[in-house]
C-alpha cells in the first residue's frame, strides 16, 4: 500500500517536474529572441529596488551604478542601449520617450544626466552582461523626483513585402520594435507637493459595443501620483444619478498631462445629461463638475462646463465611503466562501482518514 | 521508505533550482507579427481587421509592478501616400489575457475598448506589485480603416512596444 503511494507520488513529481521544464520552452517558441534589463542590486528597505533603481539625492550629486542587461532568448541579439526621458503613457504609468526625443514634463532632459559606458550590445544565448553608468544631477535643480530610465531596444522585425501583389490593391505591411526599459527615479529633497487638475473630459466614442470618454488631467505637483475616483453622470438638472463608474488612474509623473479612456459598456439613450469627475489623490480631492453631454438621435455633443458645485464636499464623501464599504464587503465574502471550503476540505481530508483506518 | 523521501526530496529540490536558474529571467514581451490582409480599393471606407498569434510576457521577477505600452506611426508607401495612424485601433480584451505560469492573479488590460493608436504611447496592459509575476499569453486585436481616397501601393506602419518596471 505505501510502495503504491510512492510511486504516485513520484509520478505525480515528474509530470509536475516536465510542466515546470516546459513552460520556459514554450515562453521562447512564441519569439526568438527575449530580452530584459533590470538592476544589479537593490537598497535594503526599498522593496521597489528589486525592479528599477531609485535614488534620494541631492543636487549637484555624482555617483555610478550598474544595470544588467541579458538575453534570454534562443538566439544571438543585438541591442541598442539608452538612457531616455521618464514619461507617463495614456491610460497613466511610467514609459519611455523614444530614442533621442525630449519629454514635455518635469522630467524634461533629465536622461542626459545619465552617461552608459556602452551604447550597443551584443549578447550570446543565456549570456548576461553589466553595464556601468553616471548619474550626474545637476546642482541647480529643483526638489521633486524625476523619472528618467534605461531602455533596450532590439532591431525591428520586418515582414517582408509582396512584391507580387496586385495592382488596384494596398498592401499594408507592420514591422514591430519591442523596448524593455526600466526607471531610474532620482528624488530630490526639499519642498514636495502633490497636485492634480482634471483639465477636460471628451466623449471619445459611442457605439454599439458602448461609450468610451476621454478624461484629461495635468500632474501639477512635483511628486509622481496615483488617484481613485469616480465618474458620474446626472440628469441636466443634476437631481438624479445615472451612473457612477469608479476610476483608478495609474501613475502621472510630474507636470505631464495625460488622457485616459473610460469605457462604459452601454450607450446613453438621446437626452441632456451632466459629467462629473471627482477624484482622490495624495489626501487630497480633484473635481471636474457639470460638463454638458446632449445626445440627439444617437449623436452625442459636449457642451463645455454647464454648472459648478453640484456635489456638496459630503456628498462626495458619501461616494468614497460608499465604495470602501462596497469593498469591505467583498472581501468580506471572499474570506466567508474561503472559510466554507477549508471546512469542507478539513472534513474530506478526516473523513479520508477514517476510511483508510478502516481497509488497514 | 526513509531513502525513498531522501531521493524525492533530492530530486524535487533539483527540479526547483533548475527552474529557478532557467527563470532568471528579465521582464520582456515577446510580439507575433501583425498582418492585414491585401485591401482592394473600391472607392469607398473599408475596415480590415488585423491578425496576430498570442503575445507572451515573461514578468516573473518582477514583483513590484510593470505595464507594457503600444504606439504606432502612420502608414506610409515611401511616395506620398499616407493612412493616418489614427484610423488604426486596438484593444486588449480581458478574456483574451491568459496564464502560462506563475501568478494567478492575471495583469489587467488597460484598454479593452477599441481606440486609435498614435505616436503617443498607450498603456495596454498592467500588474500591481502583488499581481501578474509569471508568464502571460496576451492576444491583442488591430482595426484598420483605409480610406476611400487610398492608392494602391504597399504601405508601412511601424508598431512600438515597450514594457517597463517603474513607478
Amino acid at each position: 500500500m505505501i510502495r503504491r503511494n510512492y510511486k504516485k507520488t513520484l509520478i505525480f513529481s515528474v509530470i509536475l517536474s516536465l510542466l515546470f521544464f516546459a513552460a520556459p520552452v514554450m515562453a521562447q517558441s512564441l519569439a526568438d529572441i527575449s530580452f530584459g534589463i533590470r538592476p544589479t542590486t537593490a537598497q535594503e528597505g526599498q522593496e521597489e529596488t528589486f525592479s528599477y533603481f531609485s535614488y534620494r539625492v541631492s543636487p549637484g550629486s555624482v555617483f555610478d551604478d550598474a544595470a544588467l542587461v541579458l538575453n534570454d532568448g534562443d538566439t544571438p541579439v543585438t541591442l541598442k542601449l539608452y538612457a531616455a526621458d521618464g514619461i507617463t503613457s495614456q491610460n497613466g504609468g511610467t514609459d519611455f520617450t523614444e530614442y533621442g526625443q525630449p519629454s514635455e514634463g518635469m522630467s524634461s532632459g533629465s536622461s542626459s544626466w545619465i552617461t552608459l559606458s556602452a551604447n550597443e550590445i551584443f549578447l550570446n544565448p543565456g549570456e548576461e552582461q553589466v553595464v556601468p553608468f553616471q548619474v550626474n544631477i545637476p546642482a541647480g535643480v529643483n526638489s521633486g523626483q524625476y523619472v528618467a530610465g534605461l531602455v533596450v531596444e532590439a532591431a525591428p522585425e520586418m515582414i517582408n513585402i509582396d512584391s507580387n501583389s496586385v495592382d488596384d490593391a494596398s498592401q499594408l505591411v507592420v514591422e514591430t520594435i519591442r523596448r524593455v526599459g526600466v526607471a531610474i527615479v532620482m528624488d530630490i529633497p526639499g519642498e514636495q507637493f502633490a497636485g492634480l487638475e482634471i483639465k477636460n473630459i471628451s466623449l471619445y466614442q459611442q457605439s454599439e459595443e458602448g461609450t468610451t470618454f476621454a478624461v484629461e488631467v495635468q500632474n501639477t505637483g512635483n511628486i509622481f501620483l496615483q488617484a481613485k475616483g469616480f465618474f458620474i453622470v446626472t440628469d441636466r438638472n443634476a437631481e438624479r444619478v445615472i451612473t457612477t463608474t469608479p476610476l483608478e488612474f495609474d501613475t502621472v509623473l510630474p507636470g505631464d498631462t495625460v488622457t485616459f479612456y473610460v469605457p462604459r459598456a452601454a450607450r446613453f439613450a438621446d437626452g441632456k445629461y451632466l459629467l462629473s469627475i471627482v477624484l482622490e489623490y495624495e489626501g487630497q480631492r480633484a473635481t471636474l463638475e457639470g460638463i454638458g453631454m446632449n445626445i440627439k438621435n444617437g449623436q452625442p455633443q459636449l457642451e463645455g462646463q454647464i454648472t459648478e458645485n453640484i456635489f456638496t464636499p459630503e456628498e462626495i464623501e458619501v461616494f468614497f465611503e460608499k465604495a470602501e464599504k462596497d469593498s469591505s464587503f467583498t472581501w468580506l465574502i471572499i474570506a466567508g466562501i474561503s472559510f466554507f471550503l477549508a471546512l469542507a476540505l478539513g472534513g474530506f481530508v478526516y473523513w479520508a482518514g477514517g476510511k483508510k483506518k478502516e481497509t488497514v | 521508505m526513509k531513502k525513498q523521501s531522501v531521493w524525492l526530496a533530492i530530486f524535487v529540490a533539483l527540479g526547483a533550482a533548475i527552474l529557478m536558474v532557467t527563470h532568471s529571467a528579465a521582464l520582456t514581451i515577446a510580439t507575433a507579427p501583425v498582418t492585414f490582409p491585401d485591401v482592394f480599393l473600391t472607392g469607398y471606407d473599408q475596415s480590415v481587421l488585423g491578425t496576430t498569434s498570442p503575445w507572451q510576457v515573461d514578468s516573473t521577477d518582477a514583483l513590484d509592478g510593470w505595464n507594457a505600452t503600444i504606439s504606432a506611426t502612420n502608414f506610409e508607401n515611401g511616395y506620398g501616400g499616407i493612412i493616418y495612424v489614427s484610423n488604426l485601433e486596438f484593444r486588449l480584451l480581458a478574456e483574451n489575457i491568459s496564464l502560462v505560469s506563475g501568478n494567478p492573479l492575471l495583469p489587467i488590460s488597460a484598454q479593452t475598448e477599441f481606440i486609435p493608436l498614435s505616436e503617443t504611447a498607450t498603456k495596454f496592459i498592467s500588474a500591481e506589485s502583488g499581481s501578474g509575476d509569471g508568464i502571460y499569453n496576451l492576444l491583442p486585436e488591430f482595426r484598420l480603416r483605409v480610406p476611400a481616397e487610398t492608392y494602391a501601393g504597399s504601405y508601412l506602419s511601424t508598431l512600438t512596444i515597450t514594457i517597463s518596471a517603474g513607478p
